[in-house]
């Protein structure tokens, strides 16, 4: 009992300030939020799209080339190849966006786009419970999501749980591009809630 | 394209595609049998199209620690051949997957039944058929009786964790047996990678088990590189041995508290979670990438070290050790958590040898294997790692090889850091020679990752093969529960942790 509560005090308090305090600290090799422009773009060149091993970037002739951060591995294949320097990764981790098309990055993307929805944040204000779902992932996703659980992150704080059955559920987070051997198993506990196409 | 007949090559090493027809079964098998016997473990069995006759080639990969060498074996079968697992019980699941992929039958398998639920592949080449398998439609194993119970999980369940299906055949608490279905994540990386030259593919295989991208992303650079007769620079084997030691160290550490959750000691299980993301972190500090996606590369790595992230590497390493083994000791040193660990999904040492167990699993039943130190490869060729094993094969046993193994991989990462390398070559261009095989093994930190592959006439990878070391240990889970209690299943689920994704592919 003592070595376990000496062994407490030699762990220390270690959950995270953030979002109040600053975020922890980024790796510097880190890769974020993609900005495209800032420098000139050679008209002619195709170099990034055809770099992109994911066809994340649409280049159209003359125009700055759009980058989709829904398929971008953020592989950062395209800046290397890039002649002028138009394609650069920020440091900015907040890439959510709350539909399809704003995931992408254009020459005229500015910030972050906004994600919060006022009437679901009164609503489950300090109490959100989701229901996950792993569909044909690499299991990355599932860590980090269990990351998110782990003291440092904590995010019990703010009420968020995952929980053991759509039925305790709010809301559903999906996770992995759904093989086709989980549709099914999808469509079952998730038919509660109405999935949107966006 | 035909595999060599027989040949014994180091790990890594090509061989060259062969004209003729192969060993004739009755050779395979008994070659097959008595290097089982004397030893060897089936790292692969698989089928190859033929591209000269109706028929398919039947390839093994022996792997033989006592002579350090992979022997590859290659036999011509038609529509179907007798199965050898009724011999070789190693071997049972290999041939569901020949049938399920190729529909190949192994007569007499006892046991012949899909395991991915994936759609039939085409020999000649063409798009897979369109007859689909429903997942999970197959016929169970049942104990039947007045007592006995059915129990059955999944494929979604209650925690963050990837999907499959478990059913259990119970009487009261007591399991008399566990089936596992899986293939909910099957995506069809395999074939993918197999059908050539695609800028995708060195991410396809960095996701097709995102806990173990450096092992299986070394296993394939290793492969184009024997394929282009290629040598990374020391400094890149190097910094790719630290990122898999890495990977060891986060994912040990995890699943050290994750077992320690499943008893309810809270403490361990707490740290142990957090300790593992800073063990990450510092993979991501060398790539950017917690799960090291981009750092091993053709020809070397994406990445270099600095002197300035070598000494903030250290730094970090020191503290993160004290944390881990300070809570690590805690663990072991609470007696009710070694009564919970201690005796529970036993697997004796000879069942572990006869269905093949390979990593964490297969070294706690007393099996010393250990590509690292059997057929070591990159920098292990320089640098020799121990091979922690114990005999009991039970949770605890599984719990202390790996406590063993972070203290090893501690140590190891740090005489790396005092003494890199220095050169520093950026990685080679990759002209694959035409018609070779390879066979390529690495020690990821759940064991042995078996990736084989063969170029065409042009010099394109023309198949691939990849065997997770989950591939090996699902059925050691399933052995595993058997006579112990249903309560106990999260727990020796924990302490194997195998990956779905990398069974599924
Ligand atoms: S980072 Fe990689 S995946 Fe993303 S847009 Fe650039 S090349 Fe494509
Ligand atoms: S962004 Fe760079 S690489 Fe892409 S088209 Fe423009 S100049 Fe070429």
């Amino acid at each position: 009992m003592f070595d376990i509560l000496k062994a407490r005090l030699k762990q220390k308090y270690r959950t995270l300030s953030y979002p109040k305090g600053p975020p922890p600290p980024l790796p510097a090799r880190f890769a974020g939020r993609p900005v495209i422009g800032g420098r000139p773009c050679d008209t002619r060149c195709r170099r990034c799209a055809d770099a992109c091993p994911v066809g994340a970037l649409q280049r159209e002739e003359g125009q700055f080339p759009t980058l989709d951060t829904g398929k971008c591995l953020f592989c950062r294949e395209c800046p290397g190849v890039c002649p002028t320097g138009a394609i650069s990764f920020t440091r900015e981790f907040r890439l959510a966006a709350s539909s399809r098309e704003r995931l992408t990055v254009t020459a005229d993307s500015q910030g972050i786009p906004p994600v919060r929805h006022e009437i679901a944040a009164t609503i489950f204000r300090r109490s959100l419970k989701l229901r996950q779902v792993s569909a044909g992932g690499c299991n990355a996703c599932e860590a980090d999501t269990n990351v998110l659980t782990t003291l440092a992150w904590d995010i019990g704080r703010f009420g968020i749980q995952f929980v053991a059955s759509p039925r305790h559920a709010d809301g559903l987070l999906i996770t992995g591009p759904v093989t086709r051997n989980m549709q099914l198993a999808l469509k079952k506990p998730t038919t509660r809630y109405r999935l949107r196409n966006s | 394209m035909n595999p060599p007949i027989l040949c014994s090559l180091r790990n890594g090493e090509t061989a060259v595609c062969s004209q003729e027809s192969g060993v004739s079964f009755e050779q395979f098998r008994t070659l097959l049998g008595k290097g089982i016997e004397a030893g060897h473990r089936l790292s692969a069995l698989f089928v190859v199209p033929d591209d000269s006759f109706d028929g398919a080639r039947l390839v093994a990969v022996l792997a033989r620690p006592m002579s350090g060498d992979l022997q590859m074996i290659g036999c011509a079968v038609g529509s179907s051949y007798p199965a050898l697992t009724p011999g070789i019980p190693a071997a049972h699941w290999f041939e569901r997957e020949i049938f399920e992929q190729w529909g190949i039958r192994p007569e007499g398998h006892p046991w012949l039944k899909p395991i991915r639920f994936q759609p039939p592949r085409s020999r000649s080449g063409g798009r897979p058929s369109l007859l689909l398998p429903t997942v999970g439609v197959t016929e169970f194993f049942r104990v039947e009786g007045e007592d006995v119970h059915e129990v059955a999980v999944g494929p979604v369940h209650a925690g963050v964790i990837e999907p499959g299906h478990f059913r259990f055949q119970c009487h009261g608490e007591t399991v008399y047996h566990l089936e596992i279905s899986l293939g909910y994540q099957h995506r069809g990386i395999e074939r993918a990678v197999g059908e050539g030259n695609s800028p995708r593919m060195r991410h396809y295989i960095e996701t097709l088990a995102g806990d173990s991208t450096i092992g299986h992303a070394t296993a394939y650079c290793r492969v184009l590189e024997g394929l282009a007769g290629v040598r990374p620079s020391p400094r890149a084997e190097a910094v790719r041995m630290i990122a898999a030691e890495l990977e060891r160290l986060a994912n040990h550490i995890g699943d050290l508290g994750a077992m320690a959750g499943d008893v309810g000691f809270l403490p361990a299980a707490s740290y142990c979670g957090r300790i593992r993301g800073d063990v990450l972190n510092l993979t991501a500090e060398l790539c950017g990438n917690r799960f090291g996606r981009g750092l091993i590369v053709p020809g070397g790595t994406g990445f270099d070290l600095d002197q300035t992230l070598e000494s903030e590497l250290k730094r970090r390493l020191d503290d993160i050790e004290a944390d881990a083994l300070s809570a690590i000791e805690q663990l072991f040193e609470t007696p009710s958590v070694l009564a919970r660990f201690d005796g529970v999904g036993e697997v004796s040492e000879s069942l572990a040898r006869q269905i093949g167990l390979v990593g964490v699993a297969g070294r706690a039943s007393g099996l010393p294997c250990d590509v690292r130190s059997e057929f070591p490869y990159g920098f292990y060729q320089f640098v020799h790692v121990p091979v922690c094993t114990w005999g009991t094969g039970d949770c605890l046993a599984r719990a202390l090889v790996r406590r063993m193994e972070i203290q090893q991989s501690f140590a190891a990462i740090r005489a790396l850091l005092q003494s890199l390398p220095a050169d520093r070559s950026p990685p080679a261009v990759m002209t694959l020679a035409p018609r070779r095989w390879v066979a390529s093994l690495t020690e990821g930190w759940r064991g042995e990752i078996c990736h084989v592959a063969a170029t065409d006439d042009e010099g394109q990878l023309a198949f691939y093969k990849v065997v997770d070391p989950s591939f090996h240990n699902w059925f050691g889970l399933a052995c595993a529960m058997r006579d112990q209690l249903i309560s106990d299943f999260p727990l020796c689920n924990k302490s194997f942790n195998l990956s779905y994704c990398g069974h599924d592919l």
